[in-house]
């Protein structure tokens, strides 16, 4: 965070315009990951014109075959399609994204706003917060949340938002801090603006762009997530088809029948993979042109 | 009932190190007059200005009376100040590069003033902020309406500034160095519509700045500030060309270059940091004049002529003064300064 005046206060809202096109690896890398995804949104929403079959529906007499034209990704143990498993599932895991990133990203922000903006004894009550939730290993902080409120995937969902808001709070709180001292903000106070006002028009879309970027990541990080408490039995139940949960169903038939678990993992790493190309992307425009 | 902006007796404290950074202010502005705060770096001036609305930095507390058409502004409950700032006083900063918001659209940010003070919708706003960016010289003002901050020079960039402040036609204005980051094209610009739109519409301008040529040309009265005191009043001509007290007298000549001097001049030494202002004189160290009188007694304004007030007890020998004389005075240094 530079605070030079002397630089142009130019954008690094140009972060926003994702349309202005430059050629370089930069844009390269984000332009794969924004195709990537939306492939895997389109193909999610499109499933049922891309796979006959139900993805849930049993046909034991078809169990366990390898990938052949019929069935281009095989079936599993219980005779489903293996592919339409893996499209139906994008649908689960894509929302578990946005959702694990929604809440927390809305709500952090909102933390760390308040924080940085009044200070105070405000500050040190969120502050602690913060250092608390941090103190605790991510995962395991989690697991223990959703362990307390019972499986499913709206207290997976629960328990995301409780532990992940912190890391949003602490980056609004500190760009928010750097913010409080332009001058801009000094201006909008001398001109009989509210707090409120100052905080969510003034001070917050100057802040957020490096939440955004994280989110990216985040994003990547609560598929990984969901996918692990699937496979912990934790998060989606059966049979809703999730790829944590298939690759746990089918963990027994790996050595023998690797497509059970090849495919949806691959589906995790492409999905992760993608996302995190927009975030490098994202960071790398917000970087070169901070203000 | 007394119109206008009064401050009596201001000090501003920092609270936590005890340092009096302001002490004893006090000011008049009325309807349309124009007063120029001027002094160096750390006088004290923006503080000053910054304290009227109520925006000192946190740690900073002022104490004394602030009025303004006789509602006492010091202690003006929260919700009641933010009525007051930006439709009845409205400031504009210093720095036009950071003091506009990056993300806003620049006729955005003046219809939010405007729609904030009062009740009109936004596309009446709107129109009311093109008109304002007309009226401070803005080409194309609908067209530039839509332009970001980042899209405009310093100097326009300032006139939007000036235009926000104007939305809800503040009585008084104050200008922390205005045209301080601009140069002297754009400076002379700011200047002129300054003036032009005090005289239009009766608002009184707090003008704070360290160059004398701009206060020169725009303010009815000056006041220097020296390490947080006035030390001389007056109207802007009087002090200007019969300036009572040595540092004033060493000012002009910093700017003024004579035939027959062709360098510059400066007054040697530096001004008392907050914390080790002697009780006396706070210029003796660097005055050539300076007796022991000066240093042991507070010295407090003396009237010198006619609306002119000057805190100097040699008034009679600064007249004499010449620039030569605080060339070749070397200041003393303070044990508590020596390692500035």
């Amino acid at each position: 965070m530079t605070n030079s005046p002397a630089e142009p206060l130019a954008t690094r809202y140009a972060l926003f315009r994702g349309a202005r096109i430059r050629l370089g690896k930069q844009s390269w890398s984000f332009a794969v990951g924004i195709c990537g995804f939306s492939i895997i949104v389109l193909a999610a929403i499109f499933a049922p014109m891309l796979t006959p079959y139900d993805p849930v529906a049993l046909d034991f007499s078809s169990a366990l075959q390898a990938p052949s034209w019929s069935h281009p990704f095989g079936t599993d143990n219980l005779g489903r399609d293996v592919l339409a498993r893996v499209l139906y599932a994008a649908r689960v895991d894509l929302q578990i994204g946005a959702i694990g990133v929604a809440f927390p990203l809305m709500i952090g922000s909102v933390m760390g706003l308040l924080a940085g903006y009044f200070g105070g004894w405000l500050d040190a009550l969120i502050g602690r917060a913060i250092d608390i939730v941090i103190a605790f290993p991510f995962l395991v902080l989690v697991i223990a949340i959703v362990a307390m409120l019972g499986p499913g995937l709206v207290n997976l969902y629960i328990a995301v938002t409780l532990v992940s808001w912190v890391l949003y709070a602490r980056i609004l709180r500190g760009e928010t801090f750097a913010l409080k001292r332009r001058e801009y903000v000094l201006a909008a106070t001398s001109l009989g603006y509210s707090h409120a006002r100052i905080m969510f028009r003034h001070v917050l879309p100057n802040a957020i762009a490096p939440a955004i970027v994280f989110a990216m990541s985040d994003y990547a990080l609560d598929v990984q997530l969901g996918a692990t408490l699937s496979f912990f039995g934790l998060g989606v139940q059966p049979p809703t088809p999730e790829w944590g949960l298939m690759i746990a169903e089918a963990r027994s038939f790996m050595l023998t029948e690797p497509w059970v678990v090849l495919f949806p993992g691959l589906a995790i790493v492409t999905l992760s993979l993608c996302v995190s190309l927009i975030g490098d992307g994202l960071a790398d425009r917000a970087r070169g042109i901070d203000v | 009932m007394s119109k206008g902006l009064v401050v009596d007796d201001l000090s501003i404290t920092f609270n936590r190190q005890q340092l009096e950074v302001v002490n004893e202010l006090t000011l008049q502005i009325g309807p349309g007059e124009a007063l120029g705060l001027v002094g160096e770096s750390g006088s004290g001036k923006s503080l000053t200005a910054r304290a009227i609305l109520g925006l000192l930095p946190t740690g900073a507390v002022a104490s004394g009376k602030v009025t303004f058409d006789d509602v006492s502004l010091l202690d003006l409950p929260l919700h009641e100040m933010q009525k007051l700032r930006g439709a009845r006083i409205a400031m504009i900063f210093q720095d036009p590069m950071s003091s506009l918001n990056p993300v806003l659209r620049v006729g955005e940010a003046i219809a939010q003033v405007i729609r904030s003070h009062e009740p009109v919708g936004s596309a009446d706003a709107h129109r009311r902020a093109v008109d304002l960016m007309d009226r401070v010289g803005i080409r194309d003002p609908k067209e530039r309406s839509r332009a970001y901050p980042h899209q405009f020079s310093g100097g326009m960039r300032q006139r939007i500034m000036i235009a926000m402040a104007l939305a809800a036609n503040p009585a008084l204005l104050l200008a922390d160095e205005p045209t301080t980051a601009l140069d002297v094209v754009v400076q002379a610009g700011i200047l002129r519509l300054l003036t032009e739109l005090r005289h239009e519409k009766g608002m009184g301008l707090l003008l704070v700045s360290h160059d004398l040529a701009v206060v020169g040309r725009v303010s009815d009265r000056v006041a220097v500030m020296y390490a947080g005191q006035i030390v001389e009043e007056g109207p802007t001509s009087e002090v200007l060309l019969r300036p009572h007290m040595p540092y004033t007298i060493g000012l002009i000549a910093c700017v003024r270059r004579d035939r027959a001097q062709a360098r510059l001049t400066s007054i040697p030494g530096t001004p008392p940091p907050s914390g080790t202002r002697s009780r006396g004189c706070r210029f003796a160290s660097r005055c050539p004049l300076a007796i022991d009188a000066c240093r042991s007694t507070p010295v407090s304004l003396a009237h010198v002529g006619p609306d002119h007030w000057a805190r100097c007890i040699r008034t009679a020998e600064a007249r004499n003064l010449t620039p030569v004389d605080f060339a070749s005075h070397k200041p003393e240094l303070d044990v508590e300064q020596g390692h500035g």
